[in-house]
């Protein structure tokens, strides 16, 4: 069993927004509600979902950026600096580099509030991880396409020898050929330096080839939980179906769009799901082993294998 | 079948000061009425400059060189600007890839739809008002009259796109343009607007210019491929025999990272 590098338990976290901008009247969102995961090291952990479900949020919670509202998340006693150990890459290359700073700078300014030692040299070492020529260094981000400077961003979340990336959407922004450059690269520095991953997506494609444990979510709560592999042969979701299906084949099963601040009651996911009964309507299922290792949200979890 | 839009030997290059910088060079292709044709390549390949070519929306520093755009028998490059009016957004619609970004933040998507409708129909306000229902109808978008009053922050990405492709066909065009329509969205949604597209296309008999750099998002739609490289268009095939036997080395790589980057 590998070391569990992190732990959240019952994560919750509520926004209130006004219904309009004259109201009084809150309406409670619930951003992240009762979710519990853990990382271990070595591992990729995806966690997918459309806009709106949560993940970023979640994000921002494990690297307490935001306080939750209850739960908590515990780190290993590997993890002592939350700040040097846990890093994040950030979706859009564009808006997460200072336009004003060269590369050099960028990837030496971790290094030293850090007070990491031999800082510039070790900003070469970086660049050359990343797949980066030396000579970058005296450059603005200006200069480099989506691609580069997502490798940039890289260069600089790993500068301070991270155990835990937090990737939200790395490549989303990007066209799919440099997806896979970056991804392959992604894959290469967590063989060669034991990297964890939680990697945000609302794209099932990168899950499949690049993830070992995939949570998904849906409007703050966990739908399913289980290793890649299972979520891939044995869906037991019918949102994961549904997002499977809309990745592979480009075709979609769902009615209509997230819902936002209406109340449901009952199941969370029965204003869209295809296949509802009754129950579905009156009572809330819970998060539950269904088989060995594969936790579901649902009170008919699909049987067929695969879709 | 009659050919909707031909273009021969089209060349663009964008200048600054010291020097041209070509993003088309002479580009030959053709699409026939009621077909989907897809345009993929990288990012910076000249995709979007040849849909914005065919609006004539080129920003200033851009300049057609040589080569002709025949659209109903008529030249779009050798046009006036009034006559371009009666083809912008009338004859030939557009779909952006920013919805959020290309509908306008201070108008209610209502007012939005009508001013367009009345631009290029000639109805009375009531009469206007029912074609906007209609058209939010034909885009899926349950409970029309309700969605009428909301300005385009209180909707999702996909709503946006839905009153974007409602708006484009407000004025009955029969080409339409989509630059990268899914490409902002969320697989889910993104699935969803390629459905209505097809829709769209056997329901109006749509030509459709369906731009993207996913390939995968192409077999369920196009008709015919073609592939852009460094401003060339470097095949045109359909699009089942394209993904079976990519006749250029470049395709097949193109092909191979949309395998891996989704599931194909």
């Amino acid at each position: 069993m590998r070391d569990k590098l992190l732990e959240a338990k019952n994560l919750k976290k509520y926004y209130y927004v006004s219904k309009s901008f004259f109201s009084k009247e809150k309406i409670e969102i619930r951003a992240v509600d009762d979710l519990s995961l853990s990382l271990f090291a070595s591992c990729t952990l995806a966690v997918v979902g459309e806009s709106g479900c949560g993940k970023t949020t979640l994000a921002k919670i494990i690297l307490k950026l935001i306080e939750p509202d209850s739960g908590e998340v515990t780190f290993s006693p590997l993890i002592n600096n939350l700040r040097k150990d846990v890093q994040m890459v950030f979706q859009n290359p564009y808006n997460s580099l200072d336009p004003l700073m060269n590369i050099g700078d960028i990837i030496l300014e971790p290094l030293i509030i850090h007070g990491i030692s031999n800082a510039r040299n070790r900003v070469i070492d970086l660049l050359k991880l990343v797949r980066l020529e030396a000579d970058v260094r005296n450059r603005f981000p200006r200069e480099f396409s989506g691609g580069e400077r997502q490798r940039i961003s890289l260069a600089r979340a790993l500068a301070t020898e991270p155990k835990i990336i937090i990737l939200d959407e790395p490549v989303s922004s990007l066209d799919v050929r440099i997806q896979e450059q970056i991804l392959r690269l992604l894959k290469d520095l967590q063989l060669k330096l034991g990297l964890s991953f939680l990697f945000i997506t609302h794209n099932f494609s990168v899950v499949k080839n690049f993830c070992d444990f995939s949570l998904v979510m849906y409007l703050g709560k966990i739908m399913e939980y289980c290793s890649s592999r299972d979520l891939f042969e044995r869906p037991f979701h019918p949102y994961s179906e549904s997002l499977l299906l809309a990745s592979r084949e480009k075709k979609t099963k769902l009615k209509a769009d997230l819902p936002r601040f209406e109340k449901i009651s009952g199941c969370i996911f029965n204003t869209r799901c295809p296949y509802t009964k009754d129950k579905c309507f009156k009572i809330e299922p819970k998060l539950e082993e269904k088989e060995n290792n594969h936790l579901a949200y649902c009170h008919f979890p699909l049987k067929k294998s695969g879709v | 079948m009659n050919e909707i839009l031909k273009i021969e030997g089209l060349s663009v290059s964008y200048f600054n000061r010291e020097k041209a910088i070509p993003a088309l060079r002479r580009i030959n292709l053709s699409i026939k009425e009621g077909k989907v044709l897809s345009i993929v390549g990288e990012s910076g390949c000249g995709k979007t400059t040849l849909a914005m070519s065919i609006a004539r929306l080129l920003p200033v520093n851009a300049e057609i060189l040589e080569g002709s755009i025949i659209f109903n028998g008529q030249d779009i490059c050798r046009m006036s600007e009034k006559e371009l009016e009666d083809i912008r957004g009338k004859q030939i619609g557009y779909i952006f890839q920013d919805p959020t970004a290309a509908l306008n933040p201070v108008l209610s998507i209502g007012a939005q739809l009508i001013e367009t409708i009345r631009n290029s129909l000639r109805l009375d306000k009531r009469q206007a008002h029912l074609e906007a229902c209609r058209l939010l109808e034909l885009v899926n978008i349950p409970d029309p009259t309700n969605y009428l009053k909301f300005y385009p922050h209180q909707l999702s990405g996909g709503l946006n796109q839905r009153v974007m492709i409602a708006l484009a066909l407000a004025s009955k065009p029969k080409l339409l343009i989509a630059d990268e329509p899914t490409s902002n969205l969320d697989v889910t949604i993104g699935a969803a607007i390629l459905q209505l597209l097809l829709d769209l296309k056997v329901k109006l008999g749509l030509s459709i210019i369906f731009i993207t750099h996913d390939l995968s998002l192409v077999s369920f739609l196009a008709d015919e491929t073609a592939v852009m490289l460094q401003g060339q268009l470097i095949e045109i095939q359909e699009t089942q025999r394209l993904f079976n036997q990519p006749r250029e080395m470049y395709t097949r790589e193109l092909l191979n990272s949309s395998k891996f980057a989704s599931l194909i």
